[in-house]
């Protein structure tokens, strides 16, 4: 295939799968619902594919590693591949409803996840006590905002102290939204920016070489 | 003042995180082995999530994503379970399903701490579509079409023959959406792919961290309320009078947070002291 014909197939697909999409969502046309559906469903396909896609670069990598004994690496991707291969027969030598795949997930799985989610809060504890400084006025609002809210988070202290549930609700509900709000139309503004550049073939990243 | 006492204030700066570390150990481990129940003051948002699903008749058809993987699923379990016997309690009809490969069995775990009644039946009451990869383009089909989007539920059952699905096609036959988890992403492309153009009622169930970030769609109506976190499910677990595991875990929480403040208390005491010190 020629270097033009790489170039421009690609920007075709994208401008017809975009337009069916788009006249799908704004307008509601007959047929177009039937082709954008069918092409949802293409996409599905195309994500459990990538899965696979996911699991072959893992082992490429990995095996990369183990054969060069990359020094600090090699034996945790040789872990990565007994994990990923004891999962991979019990799920397809019993299905992922068996009691084995169930016992492995929660056995191995679930308390690692778990645990180190549960890190976060003794990671939180301690940086709030470095970070939440009277140092400038910024630091100074953060500090206060910080506190109020975890307050409001404290039910007894929410019964026992009118209006600091409120004033943590309000925080949260004014300036903390307005701020999110601000980041959320920013971003929108961009996405749209980024598929009509799509549309008209100046945005290339999602090419492979470009 | 002493080169002592100024010692003292520095160290009061620099407490060795091994002691935070500990003492937040003891302060959350002690109240779930000896339960002091506080008081829990119940929210207007949980309220309002309380109040929607109050709002529906048995038979209608709740759509439930479940989106928690392993490791954040904990923090709102009490949520999550408490939220799926009130649905099971009023006697509607759950289609499950998830687009994270992870939840699928951390939502078999939910099902069963939750219970489920032994006259709902599987297929006709509750069905699982399981994992549907493809995330945002996953929503999009599951509301336009389910049966096309999941030709089989999880159990490998054709859809068609699932006497629930024959009455249930796409976003249309459904009259309430529930997200449980998914972090800020999921529940944005439900909001982008559910309600903007199907205007479909939506409640969702996260952790803490993700709250302040959905409360703009919460504010905009897009969302009509929201549990969060631990401290959410302990007032559903109140407000369907079965209090559970968030219940029980409200006083640890309360009293890390008292701990945390009164660290940052000394922090700034000890900083200020040290600053006029300076001077």
């Amino acid at each position: 295939m020629s270097f033009g014909s790489r170039r421009t197939v690609p920007m075709i697909i994208t401008f017809l799968v975009g337009m069916v999409m788009f006249a799908e969502y704004f307008f509601k046309m007959p047929y177009v619902a039937d082709v954008a559906n069918m092409m949802r469903n293409f996409g599905i396909v195309i994500a459990a594919f990538a899965l696979g896609l996911g699991a072959a670069n893992l082992l490429i990598i990995h095996g990369r590693h183990i054969r060069k004994r990359t020094p600090k690496q090699w034996y945790f991707s040789a872990w990565l591949f007994i994990v990923m291969f004891t999962f991979i027969a019990v799920g397809v030598g019993f299905t992922v409803n068996a009691p084995a795949y169930v016992w492995l997930f929660e056995n191995t799985l679930t308390p690692v996840s778990t645990t180190t989610y549960s890190l976060l809060a003794f990671f939180i504890a301690s940086a709030a006590y470095r970070a939440f400084r009277f140092r400038t006025k910024e630091g100074a609002l953060l500090l206060i905002s910080g506190v109020i809210l975890m307050l409001g988070n404290i039910p007894m202290v929410g019964i026992s102290v009118p209006g600091i549930s409120a004033l943590a609700t309000w925080l949260l509900t004014v300036p903390t939204m307005a701020g999110l709000r601000a980041v959320l139309i920013g971003a929108a503004v961009g996405t749209i920016v980024l598929g009509v550049r799509a549309f008209l073939g100046q945005e290339r990243g999602y090419m492979v070489g470009e | 003042m002493s080169g002592k006492e100024q010692s003292f204030v520095d160290r009061l700066q620099r407490i060795d995180p091994r002691v935070i570390y500990g003492l937040l150990i003891v302060v959350l481990v002690a109240p779930l082995l000896r339960p002091l129940g506080f008081p829990i003051e119940i929210t207007p948002v949980v309220q309002k999530f309380h109040a929607t699903i109050e709002t529906l008749k048995p038979g209608d058809v709740v759509f439930y994503a479940f989106e928690f993987g392993a490791g954040d699923y904990p923090e709102a379990e009490g949520a999550g379970i408490a939220v799926k016997r009130h649905l099971f309690a009023k006697g509607v009809r759950i289609v499950f399903a998830t687009t994270n490969d992870q939840a699928v069995l951390v939502l078999q775990k939910s099902l069963q701490s939750a219970g489920i009644p032994s006259d709902r039946k599987y297929g006709v009451d509750w069905v699982f579509l399981g994992y549907i990869p493809g995330a945002e383009t996953a929503i999009a089909a599951l509301a336009a079409d389910m049966h096309t989007a999941a030709k089989k539920d999880h159990y490998g059952t054709p859809v068609e023959q699932l006497p629930l699905m024959k009455e249930v096609r796409s976003v249309k036959d459904i009259e309430l959406l529930i997200v449980e988890g998914g972090g800020t992403e999921t529940p944005t492309q439900f909001v982008r792919q559910w309600y903007a153009p199907y205007k479909a009622r939506y409640l969702q169930i996260c952790i803490s961290v993700v709250g302040p970030t959905l409360q703009p769609f919460v504010g905009a109506g897009q969302i009509i309320a929201m549990v969060v976190g631990a401290s959410g499910g302990a007032q559903y677990e109140l407000l369907i009078r079965r209090p559970g595991i968030a219940v029980a875990g409200m006083d640890a929480q309360a009293f890390g947070h008292v701990l945390v403040i009164l660290f940052i208390v000394i922090g700034n005491v000890a900083y200020l002291a040290s600053k006029r010190m300076r001077k």
